[in-house]
């Protein structure tokens, strides 16, 4: 166990965080990161794969600091949960950290976001997150033959970027029927606008037309033989820990999960937490909110006057501002429709966690619709979002078949942990104390008998 | 205005239990649910079917040891109820009564298993207490240090996501209304009947109310009239993934809190009684929102568990939850009719989830006139009248 109280504490050394941190770092803060990429890669050097890693020169400046302990870091550090008796629980290494901080920014990881499909859990099937290891490992190699399925504006870019490398493109699904090409050439890319998977059985996949609200139009399937699908539909940052911190949150604009509510100086509605980074809007938006958050993090801890602050900001606010117009004017031709939901056959696995298909909700809602109000009730009721990934992945599908908002409460902790780690940490830190202090009605006022457990 | 035999407040365990015994018997029922079938106690708990006495009964006083002498029956009823219940539903509950096990590590605990075992003996209960060498035999993962356990064959556990379901299915089949969202705000005693008023403006009209609210049963109460001293208790129960079956009973703890089981699926759940953080706002009702999971509580309950059982440190957490459990001024049970209102009945307390199925039993018992086998007046809501100082002990 290792108690550590900082001023501000830094959760994620993505493109937010590495920017967060040098910014804090130049207004004279020795930040505390916790490093959490959930890929187990510290501080991921870019790849050509993602738009959203840091640039070299900042990544290189981080590393200088944190080797000069300018800025202090805390390395494959998992979060565990917010706890009201016990702080940030981190997980490092085998061990428990308890963590404090006057002020905190929180920048997410980002991950890839897919609708399900039949076969979406099987082998063929790659997701953006997992594609430069894909590519690494020749899982994906030059001559293999591709279809680059999604509605991202980086399915296109990936999609020539496999191109380059040597990789046979059988297809190129967009959901947007007007696939934004940003200066691609469009003549290289077999597309397919308007098109989504319907399912994948090895290598043959089916693909569906799609309308103009991404709703499958019947009799359209035409198949396809290739070796791997990558899949680019829409990126997602991890919300669970500004969730467990009580932060508000709204939906999303690109039509999947939600976003972290924040002013323009990243403050969310818990007075001491920011939030920085935008899920697939790239990594200068996540370097100028970043900065941004530090700034205002440094102001509440009185390390700078408002005004000084300010002269700082502006311009960055005012860069913010525009490139985030921009970034939503492109999330808003490449944004995923209600209709692409429906893109489900009943062997579909909406939870491979919980392995909960669309048939099995589909059955638990046709029985059970008037005892199932919500997305908890049928959490409860069949597993679905049970699992280790805390229902992230298939909350939008749940609120797709329920015809309602759908949100998973969730719970600690935010990844699986031993439980001879916890054990361990609980003899160091209460060895001694009597048990259950501070519930004295659990042990019964009168000495009765407990209430239910 | 909705006219029914019976409003029943609460779509938990207790609650569509009793739906489903007084649909089966004809009559119209409508359950009326603040937030959605399940979603209190009944759903969180983790599942334990106690039938043994509880770990403190070896220090309860004379009269308090009384009175826990007077719920004997009651639990072995509630062992038959589990029974009756997995026949008469077509439903899974995973219902398993392979024995339970309290275990003791220290001398201290080995004495005060004893003693708690003499009163079960003396009182008819069926258990049995094995001495350190039959209890590692029946169970050789555990911990070096366990020395000695008590064994009812009769304990087991049930899925706490399936059973209350199954029962609100049950009830709906035969008629039943079951509503989420239905915030109960007026109940008014007109004459024979009996005015029910949620908060989105539907009146229900019966002759008959059963506040089966579990900790909101108090707030239920109040609105009639009745004064009951229902408190709020945050706990907290932990879950694992899925490992090869390990353990075939439940597992609690004569000196610590411990409720330790392995459910069909493989996971293990983990609890006992530990407090989560609850946030009181003055002049509201709590509801699940303002409780948190206490790191102290699942660190130590955790803590327990690996002690007991070695090999769980190995196994990973995915897990904790919170619920809000309903703890009455004296631990036992509130089960029967209030004093003051008539064919108002009221079932809260004790081990909810437990004595949920002889809780429905009972309450429909009382509303349709059956016979019961059970003397249970010492339970009833009178005990905590003014009016009815001193008829406890009577």
């Amino acid at each position: 166990m290792t108690e550590l109280t900082r001023d501000l504490v830094i959760v994620g050394a993505g493109a937010a965080g590495i920017a967060a941190a040098l910014q804090a770092c130049a207004l004279g803060l020795r930040p505390l990161v916790l490093e959490t990429s959930p890929r187990a890669r510290p501080a991921r050097s870019s790849t050509p794969w993602s738009s959203s890693s840091p640039d070299e020169e900042a990544l290189a400046r981080y590393l200088g600091l944190a080797g000069s302990g300018a800025i202090e870091v805390l390395r494959d550090a998992a979060v565990l949960g917010d706890f009201p008796d016990a702080g940030l629980v981190v997980l490092c290494a085998d061990r428990i950290h308890h963590v404090r901080a006057r002020q905190w920014i929180v920048a997410p990881a980002q991950r890839s976001f897919c609708p399900a499909f039949s076969g979406r859990d099987g082998p063929t099937v790659v997701d953006a997150d997992d594609l430069p290891e894909a590519w690494g490992s020749g899982r994906i190699g030059p001559a293999a033959r591709v279809v680059v399925a999604g509605a991202h504006a980086e399915q296109l870019r990936i999609a020539a970027l496999l191109l380059r490398e040597g990789a046979r493109l059988a297809a190129v699904a967009c959901a947007s029927a007007h696939p934004p090409l940003d200066g691609l050439d469009g003549a290289l890319l077999p597309l397919r606008p308007a098109h989504g998977i319907r399912r994948v059985d090895g290598q043959r996949i089916t693909l569906n037309a799609l309308d103009s609200d991404q709703r499958p139009i019947a009799g359209t399937e035409a198949c396809v033989e290739a070796d791997a699908v990558v899949v680019v539909y829409a990126f997602q940052s991890a919300t669970e820990l500004t969730e467990l911190l009580g932060c508000a949150h709204e939906p999303s604009p690109d039509g999947v999960g939600w976003r972290c509510v924040r002013d323009p100086f990243m403050r969310t509605s818990i007075p001491n937490v920011h939030v920085a980074g935008e899920a697939g809007q790239g990594a200068l938006i996540a370097d100028l909110q970043g900065r941004v958050a530090a700034l205002a993090a440094a102001r509440a801890l009185g390390r700078r006057s408002g005004a000084e602050i300010d002269v700082i900001a502006a311009p960055l606010c005012a860069r913010l501002e525009r490139h985030r117009e921009q970034a939503m004017a492109a999330i808003e031709r490449t944004r995923i429709r209600p209709g692409l939901f429906e893109l489900l056959d009943d062997d579909a696995p909406v939870c491979p966690c919980e392995g909960v298909s669309a048939g099995a909700l589909r059955a638990a809602l046709g029985r059970d619709r008037a005892l199932l109000p919500d997305a908890s009730a049928l959490k409860l009721s069949t597993r679905v979002g049970m699992g280790a990934c805390q229902g992230r992945g298939c909350e939008d599908q749940v609120r797709h078949l329920l015809g309602v908002s759908a949100r998973f409460t969730r719970r600690p902790p935010l990844c699986p942990v031993p439980l001879g780690v916890i054990a361990s940490d609980a003899v160091a830190r209460y060895a001694g104390a009597p048990e259950a202090p501070g519930a004295p009605e659990a042990s019964g006022p009168e000495g009765g008998p407990l209430p239910p457990t | 205005m909705n006219v029914v035999d019976a409003v029943i407040v609460g779509a938990g365990i207790t609650g569509c239990g009793a739906a489903h015994h007084l649909a089966r018997a004809g009559l119209s029922v409508v359950v009326l649910e603040r937030s959605a079938p399940n979603r209190g106690a009944s759903g969180r708990n983790a599942g334990s079917l106690h039938f043994q006495l509880q770990h403190q009964a070896p220090e309860l006083g004379p009269e308090q040891r009384r009175m826990l002498r007077a719920t004997v029956p009651l639990l072995r009823e509630g062992a038959a109820a589990w029974r009756r219940l997995s026949e008469e539903l077509e439903d899974d509950l995973e219902l398993e009564q392979h024995g339970g096990l309290m275990i003791a590590e220290s001398e201290l605990d080995v004495a005060r298993l004893q003693e708690k075992h003499a009163m079960e003996q003396a009182w008819g209960m069926r258990t049995e207490l094995m001495d350190r060498a039959s209890v590692r035999s029946a169970l050789p993962g555990l911990g070096e240090q366990v020395q000695a356990a008590v064994f009812c064959p009769e304990e087991g556990h049930a899925n706490p996501r399936l059973v209350t379901l199954a029962l609100a299915r049950s009830a709906r089949r035969r008629g039943a209304v079951v509503l989420s969202g239905a915030v109960v705000t007026a109940i008014r005693c007109e004459g024979h009947s009996y005015q029910v008023r949620t908060a989105d403006g539907q009146r229900w009209s019966a002759p008959v109310v059963l506040d089966a609210a579990g900790a909101w049963s108090g707030a239920v109460a109040a609105l009639v009239g009745l004064s009951l001293p229902v408190e709020f208790v945050p706990l907290q129960v932990s879950a694992t993934e899925r490992t090869a079956p390990s353990l075939a009973f439940n597992v609690q703890h004569v000196g610590a809190r411990l409720s330790l089981k392995q459910m069909r699926d493989g996971s293990f759940l983990v609890g006992g009684g530990w407090a989560a953080e609850m946030r009181t706002i003055e002049g509201t009702t709590p509801d699940d929102s303002a409780v948190r999971v206490r790191y102290e509580s699942l660190a130590r309950n955790v803590a327990v568990a690996v002690r007991v059982l070695p090999s769980l440190a190995a196994v990973r957490l995915l897990r904790t939850w919170t619920g809000l459990a309903a703890w009455t001024g004296d631990g036992l049970p509130i089960l029967g009719e209030s004093p003051a209102h008539p064919r108002f009945y009221v079932a809260c307390g004790g081990n909810g989830f437990t004595l949920g199925p002889v809780f429905a039993e009972v309450l429909a018992g009382l509303v349709l006139g059956t016979a019961s086998v059970l003397e249970l007046s010492f339970l009833s809501p009178a005990r905590f009248q003014p009016a009815a100082l001193g008829a406890g002990s009577a």
